[in-house]
């Protein structure tokens, strides 16, 4: 008997000692479609979490006070003030930011001339080079407060150094939400951070709802097929069927090639795989190129796949800024373009907000 | 014949002149002389490898100079003292590199070529080595067997640089036995330089000194002569 | 020269070896065909088919191009090797081979029109190679030193890597990935129009080396022996250059560079044939060469499902050992 008892203490107690993951519930979480993004408010506290997709017991927590109400006690806060001059390495977090006409409080960049906005052109950020070889002394020379990174990798250069000098380093994971909706969802972050959380909610449940009513006026009795990707070297690359990609193409009604092939990232396909699925194909999208010219000087082969002869191929590539800019966090754009596409012969090429036919 | 007049001798800077020479054929002409005096390069220069710094040479009342590498290579065989033995060439194969003026366009052997290769293997007493690889012989085997070679290649001239250098007393005394039938029976004008003096003297070999402080080439009849040059 | 039945023999089993391997290379892939596929394929072919735009188009000139690539940079490689008296030569390691891809850079990463053109590409990687070619050649007058050459190959390489590194951190996002993707090596790249054009300039190629194995047999001796035969040293070499940078050029131009064949089948072949009969080793490379690079194409394929290994990944993975073996038995 004893032991039994013994037992159930340790059961209790190991229990009630486990890890946790998360200290935000999903009850309070104030995200509902995002992965890697947690958010709980109350009335003087906000906490943030920001969970590594490749390790999902590495959290990046931060407690800030609500910049709504006035009082709040000077807590141990990770920011104490909204944050007025960011620094941000990806074209997803100036879109976003834009979005909540914040673009001004944007001090450096990782390279201009992939910048679609010309607001932000024109106030000339700070230039800072790629995530792997930022400049720490440009990011303390543009007076950044706050640090938005991508983490391709796991840490940030000089992240010590640019803490110690109270400067914050954040990353940003929107790039690996497969849920398009819970990719736009990061949008909350940058309201927070700022204060302005109240427009942020608002404008996500404006993209939400644009989202939903488009998905649900999309005619379902029509099949139209579609191929995505194009050849790098000896390989195609196509998003997986559980991807960000593939999931915008199913909820646009859309038939996608490879939409049975498990993952969330990219297959990797042999070219004659995919001359062997694409005979009777209906549109092919995101070939990477503006014309038809540049994608068989890259591979010459693309001549035998019908869809290059027989269908539309359309992409995003004539304004690539653009796309990269706007896409994150306006996923209904997006499906609606695709909407539009569907219609095929009664497509209305003007409506296109992204994408663009390649001849 | 070969016919020298006026040579200087070297490879840049001069080592040693010559009057006037005459090699005919049907006979063994022995070069003596001390160390880095240039035999070899006396031997090169005859062979057309190397130019002379001054003078002509002529062979058969013609310039050497003016003979392509193929005429030349009809009349004059030559034999470096340090042969190069190489992997996987067996010598079968290396003598039949002696007949490349004989073998068609792509080395192909014909009759006549497999019976001089197997004539000149019984002459030199080399059978035995017929499929062993260059490179696994003994340096004196190596040398017999580039003597062979040249041999094959059915030359007026053979020239050869201390051919018995690597040979144990037999054998030495064989090749100076086998020149000497070469220059008698087959009219072969041979010119050789060796340090066995002794063992060369005993054979009607013509002998010619390259003295060391006149840097000159000249005749010498006896063991005697050769002998006062290597007293100083 | 005896046994030359045995050569046949093996030269034949390898020939068949080659076509086996083809038929299986062109009848298996990601799609199924079958044998009437590949018979209408070749024989009266519609591009309606789709499969048999498959064998035609893409598994046909990959095919062809791993035959002929392994042949050319085998023989090129056993040039090399005769000319330099050393078995460790090869295209790669004497920088031959960086003579093309400095050339094939420039003309990707500079952005020249004329230079991203078919034959522009073509031509620069040829001369590339021919030029670079001569200089070994050239310093070669002064390195007597078998491994004094090798190492100078070998820093005459990282030179021109170091330029290339310079053109790409200054090129355009397209460029920088069309010369990246260029010098993975791939034998995917080849249309089937390409290949007649390729295969004349390499049986082309091929006759003129024939007629030089005779003082190539020489050769091996030491070059007095060449002109002591009756032959033209100097024209010899260079014209071993020639022949050697024309086969280089030729596939780094088509396929980008590929490691390792060049090296170790030459050697293989010696090692196999055990003689220094040019005319035989000729033969051995082509074959060895063609089989070897085949094999390690049908290799690729068969694993691309699972794990995709570049082909000079699997030349290297194979070759390098290869070629430490050599070295630790010639240093004995």
């Amino acid at each position: 008997m004893r032991l039994i008892y013994i037992g159930l203490v340790f059961f209790i107690f190991s229990c009630g000692n486990s890890p946790d993951i998360t200290q935000i519930d999903d009850s309070k979480n104030v995200c509902k479609y995002s992965k890697w993004l947690r958010i709980s408010e109350s009335k003087e506290t906000v906490f943030i979490e920001i969970i590594n997709p490749d390790n999902p017991t590495e959290i990046y927590r931060l407690k800030l006070p609500n910049f709504k109400s006035k009082g709040g006690s000077k807590d141990n806060y990770d920011i104490e003030k909204p944050v007025e001059r960011m620094a941000v390495l990806s074209s997803t977090h100036i879109g976003m930011l834009a979005e909540l006409n914040m673009i001004d409080r944007i001090v450096a960049v990782s390279d201009l001339k992939y910048v679609f906005n010309t607001q932000l052109k024109s106030q000339q950020p700070v230039q800072l080079g790629e995530e792997q070889t930022t400049s720490s002394e440009r990011i303390i020379k543009s007076k950044a407060e706050l640090v938005v990174y991508n983490g391709f990798s796991n840490e940030f250069p000089k992240q010590e150094l640019l803490n110690k000098l109270r400067i914050k380093t954040l990353p940003n994971y929107d790039w690996r939400e497969t849920h398009p909706l819970g990719r736009a969802e990061w949008i909350l972050l940058f309201g927070y951070v700022t204060g302005h959380q109240d427009e942020a909610k608002r404008k996500f449940e404006e993209i939400c709802t644009n989202y939903e009513r488009i998905k649900s006026q999309i005619d379902t009795m029509t099949n139209v097929k579609i191929l995505s990707g194009n050849m790098t070297g000896d390989y195609w690359y196509a998003p997986a069927g559980q991807s960000y990609h593939a999931r915008l193409f199913n909820d646009a009604g859309l038939s996608y090639l490879f939409s049975n092939q498990t993952g969330t990232g990219s297959l990797a396909l042999s070219f004659e795989k995919v001359l062997g699925m694409s005979s009777d194909v209906d549109l092919w999208l995101n070939p990477g190129f503006d014309s038809k010219r540049k994608i068989l000087n890259t591979h010459p082969k693309s001549k035998l796949l019908p869809p290059l002869n027989q269908s539309s191929v359309f992409c995003y590539s004539h304004n690539i800024n653009k796309y990269w800019e706007l896409s994150a966090c306006r996923p209904d754009l997006i499906l609606a373009d695709f909407a539009e596409l569907k219609k095929m012969d009664q497509m209305d090429l003007n409506k296109l907000v992204f994408y663009k036919m390649v001849e | 014949m070969i016919y020298l007049k006026n040579i200087a001798v070297g490879f840049d800077k001069e080592l040693f002149s010559v009057n006037e020479a005459v090699f005919n054929k049907g006979g063994v002409h022995v070069l003596t002389g001390k160390n880095g005096i240039g035999k070899s390069a006396f031997l090169l220069t005859l062979a057309g490898l190397i130019k002379p710094l001054k003078g002509v040479i002529s062979l058969n009342d013609k310039m050497l100079k003016i003979y392509s590498s193929k005429e030349l290579s009809s009349h004059i065989a030559y034999v470096s003292s340090n042969p190069k033995g190489v992997s996987f060439l067996s010598v079968d194969s290396y003598l039949m590199l002696g007949r490349s003026n004989f073998t068609n366009i792509f080395g192909k052997a014909s009759e006549t070529d497999i019976k001089e290769v197997e004539k000149a293997k019984s002459l030199f007493g080399i059978h035995h080595l017929s499929e062993k690889f260059t490179n696994q012989l003994s340096s004196g085997e190596l040398q017999l067997c580039a003597i062979a070679k040249a041999y094959v290649q059915q030359t007026d001239y053979i020239l050869l640089d201390e051919p018995t250098s690597h040979l144990d007393y037999a054998n030495k005394r064989k090749v100076y036995e086998l020149l000497d039938v070469l220059c008698k029976e087959h009219n072969k004008g041979i010119i050789i330089s060796t340090h066995d003096l002794e063992l060369a003297f005993k054979f009607p070999f013509e002998f010619y000194v390259i003295q060391s402080q006149e840097r000159m080439f000249n005749e010498v009849k006896n063991f005697k002569d050769v002998e006062k040059e290597f007293s100083h | 020269m005896k046994g030359i039945k045995s050569y046949s023999a093996g030269l034949f089993l390898v020939l068949a070896g080659i076509v086996l391997l083809s038929i299986y290379g062109l009848l298996y892939g990601d799609v199924d065909t079958n044998v009437q596929d590949l018979y209408h394929s070749l024989i009266d072919y519609s591009n309606e088919d789709i499969d048999q735009v498959i064998i035609r188009e893409i598994r046909l000139p990959r095919i062809l191009m791993a035959i002929i690539s392994g042949a050319a940079l085998s023989i090129a490689g056993m040039l090399m090797q005769t000319l330099f008296q050393n078995p460790l030569a090869g295209p790669y390691v004497l920088g031959i081979n960086s003579g093309s891809s400095l050339m094939v850079a420039l003309g990707l990463l500079s952005g020249i029109g004329f230079f991203n053109s078919e034959l522009g590409l073509i031509g620069s990687a040829l001369l590339g190679a021919f030029v670079f070619g001569l200089f070994i050649l050239f310093t070669a007058s002064f390195l007597r030193n078998q491994i004094s050459l090798l190492l100078f190959g070998v820093m005459l390489g990282s030179f021109v890597s170091s330029i290339i590194t310079i053109l790409e951190v200054g090129s355009q996002a397209e460029a920088l990935k069309a010369f990246t993707l260029w010098s993975m090596g791939s034998l995917n790249g080849v249309t089937i129009e390409q290949i007649p054009m390729i295969s004349m300039v390499f049986i082309g190629t091929c006759f003129l080396t024939i007629f030089i194995v005779k003082p190539l047999n020489i050769l091996v001796l030491g070059e007095d022996e060449v002109r002591l035969m009756g032959y033209n040293i100097k024209k010899l070499r260079i014209l071993i250059v020639f022949v050697t940078a024309v086969f280089t050029g030729l596939i780094t131009a088509f396929c980008g560079p590929i490691a390792f064949v060049g090296l170790a089948v030459p050697n293989l072949t010696r090692m196999l044939f055990r003689t220094q009969n040019h005319l035989l080793l000729f033969f051995g490379n082509l074959l060895f060469g063609a089989f070897f690079l085949l094999s390690c194409d049908i290799v690729t394929q068969l694993f691309s499902e699972v794990l995709i290994i570049p082909i000079n990944a699997l030349t290297s993975l194979i070759g390098a050992p290869f070629v430490i073996y050599i070295l630790i038995s010639k240093l004995r």
